[in-house]
């Protein structure tokens, strides 16, 4: 963010508008018109019901009555009075933590593999592709309810080995876990930018490194990885606030309970039971809005902490 | 900001943003009026063409043959025709609530008593005492059963139908180790235990014998109510945390001995979905259930089903409402619409159409009528039913509002608790203070 705002963009030089030319402000008019129906799908679906929002937060609002003013009653109630909802921080804050690193790494592991011109290579990075596509779905999330159910396939496959199955979705000391894999196992996203990225560095460097007697492993951590800073900074940053709002799997796989024991109940979840199902809208809009406060805050975190170790090649220019 | 320009033209978008807003809101406001004009009790509109919106929840089954007794209607009534939209019980009422703030409603909405209170409080649900008597016919139905649809003392729904509650086996693993239920169940859940845990031990846990129900409300109520207690006092908890303790170390002992799984094997029906049933999973032989639900179970698995009363003492079943229809105060003919759900309770035709899958026919008289031509397990419901509600105690007052944060509540501590993540009287503790934070809460 800091960064952007140094350099000179168009945006930068359109802040600034010579005043009185009448040709500028007909090709500006011109713009409103041309934006204008992402401009009313800004206003009328984003920007005025999420003020609205703003304000049912302070209210008590059943959805069928009219919202009654409370001011911070809601706010107060979710830091002092709501178990549940520390829990769900707790649920949330584990989830992105283990699942945002492990989605990054296979999805950089399997870039790695794909980046090289082979035979097939295409065929692989369509196929390894596709559980993104279908990422979101609640049938992905019933299949993975089924394969790691009591009776399903993941058990099967242990006990070939001899191993004793688990109820991986039941017990809530393994629910989590099976979110974070289904997470990371939708790494194609991440993969291709991670690909495109992997393109963009010069082979010399490789070569350069290579007659420096730099092996795989020391080009990788001293040539890709620095030079490939700025696409992983990207993903981390889009990946983040994915994890953070992760629903659909975590809905679907509970029976949209968020158990067991609320080891699945996510921020997201919660917010849902709460407004949906309990009639607190007012509740869950104030946990929207905390939601996106702490979301801003843990991406500026991000954003800042991009400086101790995002590399742009560029930047000797500047 | 920069983007946007001057500040001339940014007034321009909002008032164009403004002006958008209240169209949309004059838009919304405008269908409602109908509404007000209809008069209370009047008489239901057939000459001009009706179209109304049913919503239930429910699985195949019961769609069909609501479709079916929809079509009679219309048969005989040509100008009114429907609209249904249907889906399992879970989500169900976050669906209905979703409609309901854009008001919009169905027409004729099931519901249970579990969000009659809720509903009828806030002006959701018409009051239907105008037309009693008139086009709603009632006298038919038992008057407790009845009254489980009033909220002090006004009638704002109307039972479709009357289930009592039971535990369902599975005849066929429990005849393969010779060990089928007493026909009268068991005296004491002591006793229960030692015959359960025996169950257990002879399939080698395949099937356990029961499913631990820990985790269920309705099952707790009616083990509150063997002990003289209701779920509800008024707004407030009608337990005590004693009594809650009491009940997570009956399962804790329960779990010990065999007699009932471990939560693990449990845990996934917790939701409610029937497709996870453990007994048609044949991961239990026994589960606790409705007896109108034996249909569903029966179509679920190849195994034959049957029913045993709970143990311990009857005075903790009731002849509950198993649904109600009612009708949405924003609906666009309420007058018709209480004349389809008359059709359903009171007419023969429709009775014979409904059978007891929703439950027993609420109506005596269409329940005489009809219940000679019904096959043999539909006659086998029959008959338990009629056995347990003879002993039944007293119907229990309309659950307080906040009833679903109850059942999430003691759902998730439930699950702590058979995973031994905490102890029964600390699962217990916690679960009353919420449980009354949450009541209290809900009712202001």
């Amino acid at each position: 963010m800091v960064d952007t705002a140094v350099r000179p963009t168009p945006a930068g030089r359109h802040a600034a508008p010579p005043r009185g030319r009448p040709g500028r402000r007909k090709e500006a008019i011109a713009g409103y018109v041309f934006l204008s129906p992402w401009l009313l799908g800004l206003f009328g679906i984003t920007l005025l019901p999420m003020l609205y929002s703003l304000y049912l937060s302070f209210t008590d609002y059943d959805l069928l009555q009219d919202p009654e003013w409370v001011g911070l009653e809601n706010y107060e109630r979710m830091f002092t009075g709501d178990p549940q909802f520390w829990n769900s921080v707790g649920a949330t804050l584990l989830f992105a933590i283990t699942s945002v690193p492990l989605k990054l790494a296979v999805a950089l592991g399997v870039a790695l593999l794909l980046y090289r011109n082979r035979r097939g290579v295409g065929l692989y990075r369509s196929l390894y592709y596709v559980p993104s596509l279908l990422g979101g779905s609640v049938a992905i999330a019933i299949v993975w309810q089924t394969l790691f159910g009591g009776q399903g396939a993941i058990n099967g496959l242990l006990a070939v080995f001899g191993i004793p199955g688990r109820a991986w979705i039941a017990d809530p000391a393994f629910a989590l876990g099976t979110l974070v894999i289904l997470a990371a196992w939708q790494f194609g996203a991440p993969m291709v930018i991670f690909l495109a990225g992997l393109k963009q560095i010069p082979t010399e460097m490789f070569e350069a490194a290579a007659l420096d007697g730099a092996g795989r492993i020391k080009q990788f951590w001293h040539v890709t990885l620095p030079l490939l800073s700025p696409v992983l900074f990207f993903n981390v940053v889009l990946e983040t606030i994915a994890g953070f709002q992760g629903f659909t799997a975590a809905f679907v796989i509970s029976g949209g309970t968020g158990g067991p024991a609320d080891s699945t109940l996510l921020y997201t979840v919660y917010l849902y039971l709460r407004g949906f199902g309990d009639f607190q809208m007012g509740y869950a809009s104030a946990m929207a809005w905390v939601f996106l406060i702490a979301l801003g805050v843990i991406t500026a975190f991000v954003f800042r902490s991009g400086s101790l170790w995002v590399h742009y090649a560029d930047e000797g220019d500047r | 900001m920069a983007i946007l320009g001057s500040a001339r033209t940014m007034r321009t978008l909002f008032a164009g943003a403004a002006v958008l807003a209240v169209l949309a809101t004059a838009a919304c406001g405008g269908g409602g009026s109908r509404a007000s004009d209809q008069q209370a009790g009047g008489p239901p509109e057939r000459e001009q063409p009706v179209q109304l919106e049913v919503t239930w929840w429910g699985g195949p089954a019961r769609a069909e043959l609501t479709q079916k007794v929809l079509d009679l209607y219309t048969q005989k009534h040509p100008n009114v025709t429907f609209t249904t939209q249907w889906q399992g019980y879970s989500g169900y009422y976050d669906k209905v609530n979703t409609t309901a703030a854009g008001r919009n409603a169905a027409d004729i909405i099931q519901i249970d008593n579990r969000v009659l209170r809720e509903y009828s409080s806030k002006g959701l649900l018409a009051e239907l005492d105008p037309w009693v008597g008139n086009t709603l016919k009632v006298d038919g139905i038992d008057e407790k059963l009845l009254g489980t649809g009033k909220v002090d003392d006004k009638l704002y729904a109307v039972p479709l139908a009357a289930n009592t509650q039971a535990i369902a086996y599975d005849r066929t693993a429990l005849e393969k180790v010779g060990m089928l239920p007493p026909e009268n169940g068991w005296a004491t859940w002591e006793e229960f235990d030692t015959w359960a845990a025996g169950v257990t031990r002879a399939t080698g846990n395949a099937p356990w014998a029961m499913r631990d129900e820990s985790a269920n409300i309705t099952l707790f109520e009616y083990w509150l109510r063997q002990n003289g207690k209701e779920l509800y006092d008024g707004q407030k908890p009608g337990f005590t945390t004693e009594d809650v303790t009491a009940w997570f170390e009956l399962w804790d002992r329960l779990r010990k001995s065999g007699a009932a799984s471990p939560q693990e094997v449990a845990q996934p029906a917790n939701a409610g979905d029937i497709s996870k049933n453990t007994v048609a999973t044949k991961s239990t032989a026994m589960t606790y259930m409705y007896d109108n639900q034996l249909t569903e179970l029966a179509k679920a698995t190849d195994h034959e089903v049957g029913l045993v009363p709970i143990p311990g003492p009857r005075s903790g079943a009731y002849a509950r409402p198993s649904q109600f229809f009612t009708a949405y105060t924003g609906g666009d003919n309420i007058a018709t619409a209480v004349d389809v759900i008359n059709f359903f309770v009171s007419d023969p035709e429709a009775g014979a159409i409904l059978g007891t899958e929703r439950g027993l026919p609420p109506n005596k008289q269409v329940r005489d009528v009809v219940s000679p031509n019904f096959d043999d397990q539909l006659k086998y419901v029959l008959a338990y039913d009629e056995k347990v509600v003879a002993d039944a105690g007293p119907t229990p007052p309309v659950p307080a509002q906040g009833d679903s944060q109850l059942g999430r509540l003691l759902q998730a501590t439930a699950e702590n608790v058979g995973f031994g993540r905490q102890s029964p009287a600390d699962g217990a503790e916690e679960f009353v203070t919420q449980a009354a934070g949450e009541l209290e809460r809900a009712a202001s």
